[in-house]
């Protein structure tokens, strides 16, 4: 049984013009062998020097790294296998994919790992693995970015390490391509059962990809947990307003019982919950509300009165913009687009999803 | 003038402005141009002349004798004077290039040492054709300690004991050098065959050479720091050498030295130029020629130039023999070589041989 | 004709008259460099080849269409020799330019983590060119001199008893002295080349497990061979042509081809076999820039 990676209270400094501050501070994460964990952040987080510290490309200020309950921190990078696919790709420009692609294997048969023989067999399995067979003996500049990044994923993956890490890996490629190519780590994933520590600042590749995801802001994880934990029970407003669009409306926790909460709006609009809070009632609290989780009612118990303000045709579902009564702030509301259409300044109450909003503390 | 400016004006003359030519505004009357070399038009004794006779001197100066033969052969400059060396002035006389000079306008020259009054490469069919002027004598010079200053021969120069400690001008003349160790009367015209025996014996001398030498205060520099002992050079060098401490011997080889000089000569039609003949006195003077001294360093023919020199310049003036006619017997005088190239190609030759 | 083609026809027109006006302008941009071709390039080559194929009879040059010259050049005892002399002066001092330059554009490119420092050194190494060249040259003379520094320190220290004569005047001093003055381009030109290199590819070799020789030896140099290539052309050319450093620091038989070529103009005003020798190396050099594109060409990595 492996334990996978483990970061114990990791930082690091960095110096930049006469005032140091902390890129990462104070990280702890256990990564599960052959998960698909996601750092996910805004630039600057420190997502990037973490997954380069767990590489070894950065050597930590203070903190420890483990693998397999074994302490990594001083180990050097060329003697980590743990393979990096880079967002510029790093392809060697001088070599063919061919060699680009046997580089790590050569290295190791110094050691006496592989003939030349094995390294072409097995070279030429990974270039079919991601569909380059045909473009061995082409050099990178010959490639489009996608074929790049591709050849970036069998180099780092010939080598078999336990251990991938992606580095903003689409992050240079347009729409369409990082959709195919999330399918494609997706079923790399699944086939070769490696762990894969990957970082984005794209929360739908992040959702769509990871079994467990990071949430980092100014060095620190703000949430770790699955998609669907961050997505519907974000632990913090910073970690509810950054996933998903959601809206905060401040309120007031009402009354808490088993599994359900009251929260009162400024307007004095009360709402019922599913759900637990870890705060006393009376206390100021945010409500996460996301578009798909209202829809105009009736005006009575359980909703909350506002005005709309906008309305975008999105093609899908039209998106209406409401102001709450009372200044309590704005929410976004998506509508069938065979339904009338709302007049702007019509006042409108909306529902509530009692199991999809949720209350936040922080 | 030293020879280091001149040298290196020369090339830098040569090489840069080629054969482009030259153009100069200035006319006749109560003008004056010179073709000269820089230093024989320094305003030190310039301005004096110009107050005196309210001719206005132009000077351009030029850095090779060939340089003053093409421009006065092509007919494009307007010059009125000029000073070519003792080894272009029968070639500009032969061309029909110059006048003759009137000697009774130019008294100064009574008091020239008497080689200088009517010199063979300024005559020809009983008439003078140029005023002699800056003059020096290739010299054959060595470290007093190591070389016996009583030697007579250029013998030395191929002696075994001396690898690699001597220094040679990197010029022609070191050819004519040659040519007169070996005892050829004709230096300046010499055959193929001649030349060949020059050649080789130049390339027997290659293991003596520490490094052919480039300008005289390079030669001074080399024989002062010991990398070489002997050679040939200019005054300059002696004077600087001496001034330093170095106790360095002029030696007297019996198979002669070169001798350079050149003359002011009168540019065909500019004889009518009412500046042309005060400049010519004037330049012979005793006081402009010590002025000139104090410029270029040079031997000047009128003899009583040196006693318009201080008293140091003029310890060292007389100790280089420059007032003693005795000095210039002996004297190989350069002369028009029609086969220069050939003999540059020699030249090269020798250098370019390995030792 | 159709309505739409006739309502199409003028703005042809209008094409066309912009096309015009475009020519117009092109030619205006290109009259520049036309006339600055024309008059430093073909008619200076022009004059060289005129003045190459005549000769010179008693200082005055008589035009003519013989190659003579061209036959000298090659036939006549020394300048060829010179020639292919100055050619080895100009490779020695390519390939040391090359092997002292590298590990300083190495170690500026790779080890200078503030733009500060790389400033300074990349300042250091462009000052020397604000000092004469005549001055340099002359240092070198202190150095290498029976009295210079080298001499006594190695005496100093018990070496040797006698000031070495070897370290000046002879074609070692030339070649360190021509390596010394023309190293910084070859600094900058590998430097430049160097600096292509993403840190990325370093990161991705080490990740690979591979050590510093072996990142030099696959990736860096095979990346940086047009870099040595170019500055080894810039130092080659400049070493070849050069006539101030075998007049200084070298020995009796150090004459390099471009002190011939000035003995001809200024001494033996044979400017038609001058012309003929500038030729001929012209168009060596034109070879060797052909062959160099070439090489650069084919070894320069396309990222």
């Amino acid at each position: 049984m492996t334990t996978g990676i483990e970061l114990r209270n990791l930082r690091k400094l960095f110096d930049g013009h006469g005032h140091a501050s902390w890129a990462v501070d104070g990280v702890d994460m256990t990564i599960g062998a052959g998960k698909f964990v996601t750092l996910l952040g805004p630039s600057g987080c420190g997502k990037t020097t973490t997954l380069r510290m767990i590489a070894g490309l950065e050597i930590p200020t203070s903190g420890q790294i483990f693998r397999d309950g074994q302490d990594i921190t001083d180990q050097p990078v060329t003697d980590r296998d743990m393979r990096m696919v880079f967002q510029d790709f790093a392809l060697f420009p001088n070599m063919t994919i061919e060699d680009n692609v046997a580089f790590g294997l050569r290295v190791k048969s110094k050691r006496g790992a592989y003939s030349e023989a094995q390294i072409k067999r097995r070279v030429a399995e990974f270039l079919d693995l991601v569909h380059l067979k045909d473009h061995a003996y082409k050099k990178p500049h010959q490639l489009s970015g996608g074929q790049k990044q591709r050849v970036s994923l069998a180099r780092a993956l010939v080598t078999d390490p336990k251990v991938v890490l992606f580095d903003e890996p689409l992050g240079s490629l347009d729409a369409n391509l990082r959709k195919i190519m999330q399918l494609e780590l997706i079923r790399l994933h699944r086939e070769l059962g490696k762990t894969f520590i990957y970082v984005t600042h794209d929360q739908d590749e992040a959702m769509a990809m990871s079994d467990a995801i990071a949430v980092m802001s100014q060095g620190k994880v703000m949430q770790f947990g699955t998609p669907r934990e961050i997505y519907d029970r974000p632990a913090n407003r910073y970690v509810a307003s950054f996933i998903g669009h959601a809206h905060i409306v401040n309120a007031t926790l009402d009354s808490k019982e088993a599994d359900t909460v009251t929260v009162c709006l400024g307007n004095g609009d009360r709402v019922g919950l599913r759900g637990n809070v870890d705060a006393a009632p009376g206390s100021a609290v945010g409500l996460m509300l996301r578009a798909e989780d209202l829809a105009f009612a009736d005006a009575g118990a359980d909703t909350i009165g506002g005005k709309v303000i906008d309305s975008l045709y999105r093609g899908e579902y039209v998106e209406y913009v409401v102001a709450l009564n009372g200044n309590s702030g704005v929410v976004h509301v998506h509508a069938r687009t065979d339904l009338p259409p709302v007049a702007h300044g019509l006042a409108v109450a909306l529902k509530v999803n009692p199991v999809k909003a949720h209350v936040v503390v922080q | 003038m030293d020879c280091v400016t001149r040298k290196l004006h020369r090339l830098i003359t040569a090489a840069v402005l080629g054969s482009f030519g030259f153009s100069s505004a200035a006319t006749a009357g109560g003008q004056l141009t010179l073709l000269c070399w820089e230093g024989y038009a320094d305003k030190s004794f310039v301005e004096p002349f110009e107050a005196e006779t309210g001719c206005k001197v132009n000077a351009v100066y030029v850095g090779t004798n060939d340089e003053i033969v093409s421009k006065i052969m092509s007919g494009g400059g307007t010059a009125d004077l000029i000073s070519p060396s003792n080894d272009t002035t029968m070639r500009l006389v032969n061309a029909d290039a110059v006048s003759p000079i009137d000697e009774s306008k130019v008294p100064n020259m009574a008091d020239f040492i008497p080689e200088f009054k009517r010199p063979a490469w300024d005559v020809k069919d009983g008439k003078l054709w140029g005023v002699p002027y800056g003059w020096g004598v290739i010299r054959i010079i060595a470290d007093a300690s190591v070389v016996d200053p009583n030697t007579d021969s250029l013998g030395f120069l191929w002696d075994s004991k001396y690898a690699g400690k001597l220094s040679m001008w990197d010029d022609i003349e070191t050819v004519y050098t040659a040519s007169r160790y070996l005892g050829f009367k004709n230096t300046y015209d010499l055959s193929d065959e001649q030349l060949e025996q020059v050649k080789a014996k130049l390339i027997a001398m290659k293991p003596n050479i520490r490094k052919y030498w480039f300008t005289t205060g390079e030669m001074g520099t080399l024989i002062a720091s010991g990398e070489a002992i002997g050679g040939n050079s200019w005054e300059s060098t002696i004077v600087q050498l001496r001034a330093d401490g170095k106790k360095v011997a002029d030696l007297k080889p019996k198979e002669g030295r070169g001798g350079w000089s050149d003359s002011w000569m009168i540019v065909k039609g500019s004889e009518s130029n009412p500046c042309v003949y005060p400049w010519l006195n004037y330049v012979s003077s005793a006081k402009a020629q010590a002025l000139a001294h104090k410029v270029t360093g040079f031997g000047y023919p009128n003899v009583k130039m040196a006693d318009e020199l201080d008293e140091n310049t003029k310890a060292a003036y007389t100790e280089l023999g420059m007032t003693d006619p005795a000095t210039l017997t002996n004297v190989d005088w350069w002369q028009p070589v029609k086969r220069r190239a050939k003999y540059l190609e020699i030249w090269n030759q020798v250098k370019a041989a390995s030792n | 004709m159709t309505t739409i083609e006739r309502a199409v026809e003028p703005a042809r027109t209008s094409i066309r008259s912009a096309r015009a006006i475009e020519r117009r302008r092109l030619l205006l941009w290109l009259l520049p460099p036309m006339a600055w071709f024309t008059v430093f390039m073909l008619i200076p080559y022009a004059m060289l080849l005129y003045t190459s194929l005549g000769h010179v009879d008693d200082m005055r040059f008589i035009p003519g269409l013989s190659l003579d010259n061209f036959v000298r050049v090659f036939t006549v005892d020394p300048y060829l020799g010179v020639i292919i002399k100055s050619a080895r002066i100009g490779l020695m001092t390519a390939v040391l330019s090359s092997v002292v330059a590298y590990p300083l554009a190495f170690y500026l490119a790779f080890h200078v983590r503030t733009q500060r420092l790389k400033f300074l050194i990349y300042l250091l190494v462009i000052v020397p060119w604000w000092a004469s060249y005549l001055v340099k040259a002359y240092a070198w003379k202190t150095i290498l001199g029976s009295g210079g520094i080298l001499n006594v320190g190695l005496q100093e220290l018990g070496f040797v008893h006698e000031p070495v004569r070897l370290f000046l005047y002879n074609e070692f001093s030339v070649v360190m002295t021509l390596t010394y003055i023309f190293t910084p381009f070859a600094v900058l030109s590998i430097y430049a080349q160097l600096e292509r290199v993403p840190t990325s590819l370093i990161e991705a070799a080490r990740n690979l497990g591979a050590d510093g020789w072996m990142i030099f030896r696959r990736i860096i140099l095979p990346i940086s061979v047009p870099g040595i290539v170019a500055g080894a052309i810039i130092t080659f050319s400049l070493a070849f042509g050069d006539f101030v450093a075998p007049v200084l620091v070298g020995g009796p038989d150090s004459v390099m081809i471009s002190n011939v070529v000035i003995n001809l103009l200024g001494v033996a005003f044979d400017w038609p076999l001058a012309a003929a020798i500038g030729l001929v190396i012209i168009t060596l050099g034109l070879l060797l820039i052909s062959a160099s594109g070439w090489l650069e060409e084919k070894t320069q990595t396309r990222f």
